[in-house]
């Protein structure tokens, strides 16, 4: 301590003088430690400079350095071995729209055919077809050679038939090869979209066995011809690419290996910085050290990077198949293969899609390679050359928003959102792309013409009388449009569309009404305890004294709905609903009976489903099967029916529901529409809903139109959601509904007037339909009233 | 002695297989696969598609097979060609029941009755498919009904 105290003190005296001075002090302390005799100090650092080269310090530090290299190799090896032992990729779900089948006597039309062939993205041929996947077609017939597909229940083989149809019908299906009669042709389901993971990849994986061996060949041969004997990597191709890159002045040339292709896009990013190169030449050494060749190579097959589509990145030369071309690779023809291969080397430069022209070239370029080779003659290859690059029409997916919400809401109730987007899932839908088509179009179409802003919003369900079967959503006028989904999600007074059910409910008291059972159409006052008072109204505000139900319910009176539904007894309409599909909680206020109560209009299609189908409510359906990855039946949802209502009841209303589109409300239907169809309109307070819910014997749908705000629209259920009803319904329904037949129902003439027995001539007379016995007895004096004068007196 | 016994149990057995009064149960239906179909099932030539046989046929094949799912889901193919084949209504019923889904068979033959009003034969073939399904819910009022309609049936 005092001898740093020594030191101290002229270092203070001396921090004003110069550097120089500083200098001089130290030399002579180094001369005085010299003569002082003080050297271990030096010796020490000599020692240490040779103890620094000894052999041994080297050794420890490479063994060291060693340890740290094997270290980092078990961490690579770690990542390799957790990725390829555990699941390579996380599959989305591929969505499939319902498969057309065609047999003699189905109803199709020319224009339904020509749209699922380019849905299907089947190829339009000038020859016989002879590839799976294409068509021809003059004047009424096709003739077309279908795919190979898989379904949740077997395997349809390809089909090559020749079809004609006559009057929205075919008529005749016939195997070209054999001349003989082909009675059901399944097609393959058009895909329709994918449920993404959140890096959005998508892929169709393939077996290293599906893929035609003249593909991989072609693959090797552009980009790794020595695969089969390097180790991963391979120190020629890297030096043939480092000369000619030298050369070149540019790279122009890659030296990687498959496998350091599959590295660098399974593990590493894709920068160009030394240590990434250096990591993926060791992950490929270990790699190949692992795992078979072909392992690797299949894997590579399913990885590669071919494209965008929108978000969905497209991966794996199985969906690039599809998706450029329509068809399974092993269904490819040489040169678009050689399309395919070319894309490696830069998918959207050489993308077929966006630049033909380059995707062209290198295509040439390919099929030049390998003629050189002696894998194509001069001939074969100058022929394919020749041909244009074609791809298939439209990229579909994504296109059905709403519609996949519905599928998702299904497919929820057994899954887990993480394995419908990595589990590979094949879901079976039941959409039906013709009938979406046009649903789309008819909204895009006629909302202009029902006003002339871009806010008027519409939604339309179509669904299967039968069996429930979801074929169309549309939640917003913008079809394509991944938002607030109106179809599923609007909640919105239904009006007048509740009328069917009032009446219903009361027409199941077959004692109490019919048809012609006379209601009182004048004024009236519900008071309520701790409730304004209700007085509910006509549309017109005129009242009309007596008026059969049958009348009532044709020109959706409300006051005689309003005290009809009263006196059978709300709960008993609230029952109804529920039977008749409605699933949601309901209050029983006398308003109910005039549709104050809120709906989706996928709710309301559920209900009336019910009707078409005679009171036999199925579930709404919008999966038909769900299969694994590897095409195996996990999920079937089959069809399910509940009765719970008189079908003789659901007979009555249906038949006034079809006088509904001749004489009542709709009766604009039945003048521009062929076929015979049942509905009714529906307008909510001030106009702020405008609905229509009616049946063919083949669809049942709902639109709704109105403002997201609830604003006013000036529109009725007939001058609004009808219009878009009508233009869809004339392009997908090909079935008049008919009532069913029963032994118990009998039709007789009634005078409207006071809904007695009459005759067919009475100026009044209507023909209603009955329940056997419940039909008036006593007589009109309608006689005298006749229909006309001394023609028909003639005939009497 | 023990001839005569013999014979009088043999006289005995073939008297009771006489009168007692032979329905399709549930069991036998089962035991009956191999030859499970019904006349009433038989399909005529009104149904106006040749699909249809060529699906009924292969239904069968799948029957034989006990693969029910498989043969539920030809039948829906069957029922989208014509919703209202009621005899496709009717196997479904009866494959309800074979897949032990009762309540389901009753619903599936009241569908296949509502478009069955000419055909008593089919009637009577998903009144019973009713009855057993009733028996298997233990719905007593159901079962009731459907004897009591079997019955009207008969007579008629």
């Amino acid at each position: 301590m005092p001898s740093s105290k020594k030191k101290t003190a002229p270092n203070k005296k001396t921090t004003a003088k110069s550097t120089r001075l500083k200098a001089g002090a130290s030399k002579k302390r180094k001369a005085k430690k010299r003569s002082t005799g003080k050297r271990l100090k030096p010796r020490r650092s000599s020692v240490r400079k040779k103890a620094f080269f000894k052999p041994s310090l080297i050794i420890s530090l490479l063994s060291l350095c060693l340890i740290f290299f094997l270290v980092y190799l078990f961490i690579l090896d770690q990542r390799i071995s957790q990725r390829f032992e555990g699941r390579i990729w996380q599959l989305p779900a591929h969505v499939y729209a319902r498969p057309l089948e065609l047999f003699v006597g189905k109803s199709i039309s020319l224009k339904q055919l020509k749209f699922e062939l380019e849905y299907l993205n089947y190829q339009k041929v000038e020859q016989l077809p002879q590839q799976p996947a294409q068509y021809r077609y003059w004047e009424n017939a096709f003739e077309i050679k279908t795919r190979n597909f898989t379904f949740w229940d077997g395997n349809e083989p390809a089909h090559t038939i020749r079809v004609t149809i006559e009057n929205n019908a075919v008529t005749q299906l016939i195997d070209i090869y054999t001349g003989q009669n082909n009675d059901l042709v399944r097609f393959d389901a058009g895909y329709l979209t994918g449920i993404f993971p959140a890096h959005s990849q998508d892929r169709v994986l393939l077996r290293l066995d599906d893929v035609p061996d003249m593909f991989i060949k072609m693959l090797l041969l552009i980009e790794d011809r020595r695969f089969f004997s390097h180790w991963g990597v391979d120190p020629r191709a890297i030096a043939r690419a480092m000369m000619v890159n030298f050369y070149a002045g540019q790279t122009v040339q890659g030296g990687s290996t498959l496998t350091q292709q599959l590295v660098k896009n399974l593990f590493l990013s894709q920068d160009k910085k030394l240590i990434r190169k250096i990591n993926e030449a060791l992950m490929s050494l270990l790699l190949e050290f692992h795992y078979d060749k072909k392992l690797i190579l299949e894997t590579y097959l399913n990885e590669i990077y071919l494209g965008q589509d929108g978000r969905r990145a497209i991966h794996g030369f199985g969906l690039a198949s599809e998706f450029y071309f329509g068809k399974d690779l092993k269904e490819l023809s040489i040169d678009e293969m050689a399309i395919l291969v070319g894309m490696v080397k830069g998918a959207s430069y050489y993308n077929p899609k966006r630049n033909p022209e380059n995707a062209k070239q290198r295509r040439d370029l390919v099929l030049n390679t390998m003629q050189a080779l002696g894998l194509l003659t001069v001939r074969q290859s100058a022929k394919l050359s020749n041909k244009p690059v074609v791809t298939a029409k439209h990229a579909k997916s994504g296109l059905y928003p709403a519609f996949i919400d519905v599928v998702k809401l299904q497919l929820q109730q057994d899954y887990q959102a993480e394995d419908l987007s990595s589990e590979g899932l094949r879901v079976f839908t039941t959409l039906d792309p013709y009938i979406q088509f046009e649903t789309e179009q008819a909204i895009k179409n006629t909302l202009p013409m029902l006003a002339n802003n871009k806010t008027l919003q519409a939604a339309a369900v179509v669904v299967s009388p039968l069996n429930g079967d979801v074929l169309a959503v549309v939640g917003d006028r913008n079809p394509t449009f991944k938002g607030f989904n109106r179809a599923l999600n609007a909640q919105r007074p239904i009006g007048s569309l509740i009328k069917p059910i009032v009446y219903l409910s009361a027409l199941e008291r077959q004692s109490d009404y019919t048809l012609a059972t006379i209601l009182d159409d004048s004024e009236f006052i519900v008071t309520q305890a701790n409730q304004p008072d209700w007085q509910p109204q006509n549309y017109d505000k005129e009242t009309r004294g007596d008026v059969t139900l049958y009348e009532a319910l044709l020109n959706s009176y409300n006051i005689p709905a309003a005290r009809t539904g009263l006196d059978v007894g709300l709960d008993k309409v609230v029952k109804t609903l529920g039977v008749l599909g409605a699933d949601q909680q309901i209050a029983a206020y006398p308003s109910l009976a005039l549709g104050a109560v809120n709906m989706s209009p996928i709710a309301v299609v559920g209900i009336y489903q019910s009707l078409s189908a005679n009171g036999f409510h199925s579930p709404l359906r919008s999966v038909f099967a769900v299969l694994d990855k590897n095409k195996k039946p996990l999920e079937r949802y089959s069809l399910e029916v509940k009765s719970g209502v008189k079908p003789e009841a659901v007979t009555l209303i249906n038949s006034a529901l079809i006088d509904v589109t001749k004489y009542g409300t709709a009766k604009q239907l039945s003048k521009n529409l062929t076929i015979q169809v049942a509905g009714k309109t529906g307008t909510s307070d001030d106009f702020r809903d405008s609905w229509f819910a009616g049946f063919s014997a083949d669809i049942v749908a709902v639109v709704w139109t109105g403002y997201d705000d609830n604003r006013p629209t000036s529109l009725t259920g007939s001058s609004g959601a009808m219009k878009i009803w009508q233009n869809m319904v004339k392009e997908i329904a090909y079935k008049p509904y008919q009532l069913p037949q029963s032994p118990h129902l009998s039709k007789h003439w009634i005078d409207g007037k006071n809904g007695l027995l009459t005759e067919k001539n009475c100026k009044s007379a209507v023909e209603l339909l009955f329940v056997d016995g419940s039909q008036p007895v006593q007589k009109s004096d309608c006689v005298a009233g006749k229909k006309s004068g001394w023609f028909f007196g003639l005939f009497d | 002695m023990f001839r005569i016994i013999v014979s009088l149990s043999l006289i005995l057995l073939i008297v009771s297989c006489a009168v007692t009064e032979k329905h399709v149960t549930h069991d036998n239906i089962i035991k009956d696969r191999g030859n499970y179909k019904y006349a009433a099932w038989q399909p005529d030539a009104s149904t106006g598609f040749e699909a249809i046989n060529v699906l009924l046929d292969e239904v069968d094949m799948l029957i034989i097979n006990q693969d029910y799912n498989a043969g539920a889901d030809k039948l829906e193919r069957v029922l989208r060609i014509k919703p209202n084949y009621a005899p496709a209504w009717s196997r479904l019923s009866w494959l309800a029941l074979q897949m032990n889904s009762p309540e389901r068979s009753v619903q599936m033959a009241k569908r296949s009755n509502s478009f069955a009003y000419s055909d008593p034969q089919l009637q009577l073939l998903n009144w019973s498919f009713i009855r057993d399904a009733s028996k298997i819910l233990r719905d007593e009022e159901s079962y009731y009904r459907a004897t009591q309609k079997l019955e009207s049936l008969k007579a008629f």
